[in-house]
């Protein structure tokens, strides 16, 4: 561990794999629930009419609106309610804001435009002293190994 | 004449039946003493060990009536309801999965420091200094 990883609390930051394969899981996640409202809609279609369904077939532009929509609710919400999300809880990981333990609503919904629109800058974790990505730098958060409470 | 001598073999019947009995209590009773007495003396289970061959014994034993006379099922129901089957599951899965993400954790956690190692060396920088 260096010095430059940890924070004057004493969290470590996280690095590129265990970024990466939260931000992997998160991604799945985000393709789950938009399958689930694909499966909403087939639902409904059917409920309404029967008689006239066939499968709908929804447009490219369409489909990533509501994709990058889900994909921003999703991160903002869990950021700010809990700091992490499926991806982040499973990997033992905690999205923290300079120098709270909470990112707010608004920078959480910053960050999470720019990690949807700018995914490539989460490489910056590789070769940033701090282990901060591009966003991080931007909005003043950082991502630090999350400890169970000692008991 | 002949009266008292009925007289007195009637008596003696009955001092011979009364003594007869009393006897019989007298001998029943010394002969459990002195069976309890022989008891506690010896040790039965290395007499039964030495001398008698259990395993010939229970080579004879009809085991399959034995089963047969047994409800399975229902000795089988009295067992999984006294062991609290879903709590060992429970808590089997539970320690199960907390220690595989544990191990998920560390080792991502190793492997970052591994690749934070490698850009180090590939850029010069000293991680010690920085």
């Amino acid at each position: 561990m260096t010095s430059s990883e940890s924070a004057p609390d004493g969290e470590r930051a996280a690095g590129i794999i265990t970024r990466g394969l939260a931000a992997v899981i998160d991604l799945i996640v985000v393709l789950v629930i938009m399958g689930a409202l694909y499966g909403g809609l087939v639902l409904v279609m059917i409920v309404y009419s029967p008689a006239a369904f066939s499968l709908p077939s929804l447009s490219a532009v369409f489909s990533t609106v509501v994709t990058f929509g889900v994909a921003v609710v999703y991160l903002t919400g869990c950021w700010t309610v809990s700091g992490s999300t499926a991806g982040a809880v499973t990997m033992g990981l905690r999205v923290v804001g300079r120098r709270s333990p909470r990112v707010g609503l608004f920078v959480g919904l910053l960050r999470a435009v720019g990690c949807v629109l700018f995914p490539i800058g989460l490489l910056w974790v590789v070769v940033d002293r701090r282990r901060r990505s591009l966003q991080d730098i931007v909005f003043r958060t950082r991502v630090v190994y999350s400890r169970p409470a000692a008991t | 004449m002949r009266r008292g001598v009925t007289g007195l073999s009637e008596r003696g019947d009955r001092w011979v039946t009364e003594s007869a009995d009393q006897f019989k209590t007298l001998v029943a009773s010394v002969a459990v003493r002195l069976v309890d007495l022989v008891l506690d003396e010896l040790d039965l289970n290395a007499l039964v060990r030495e001398r008698v061959d259990i395993d010939a014994l229970a080579a004879d034993l009809d085991i399959e009536a034995v089963i047969n006379r047994v409800d399975l099922i229902a000795l089988a129901d009295r067992v999984i309801e006294g062991v609290d089957l879903p709590a060992i599951i429970r808590e089997s899965t539970n320690s199960m999965t907390a220690e595989v993400m544990t191990d998920v954790r560390t080792q991502g956690e190793r492997a970052d420091d591994v690749v934070s190692g490698i850009v180090d060396r590939m850029l010069g920088r000293d991680r010690d200094s920085r």
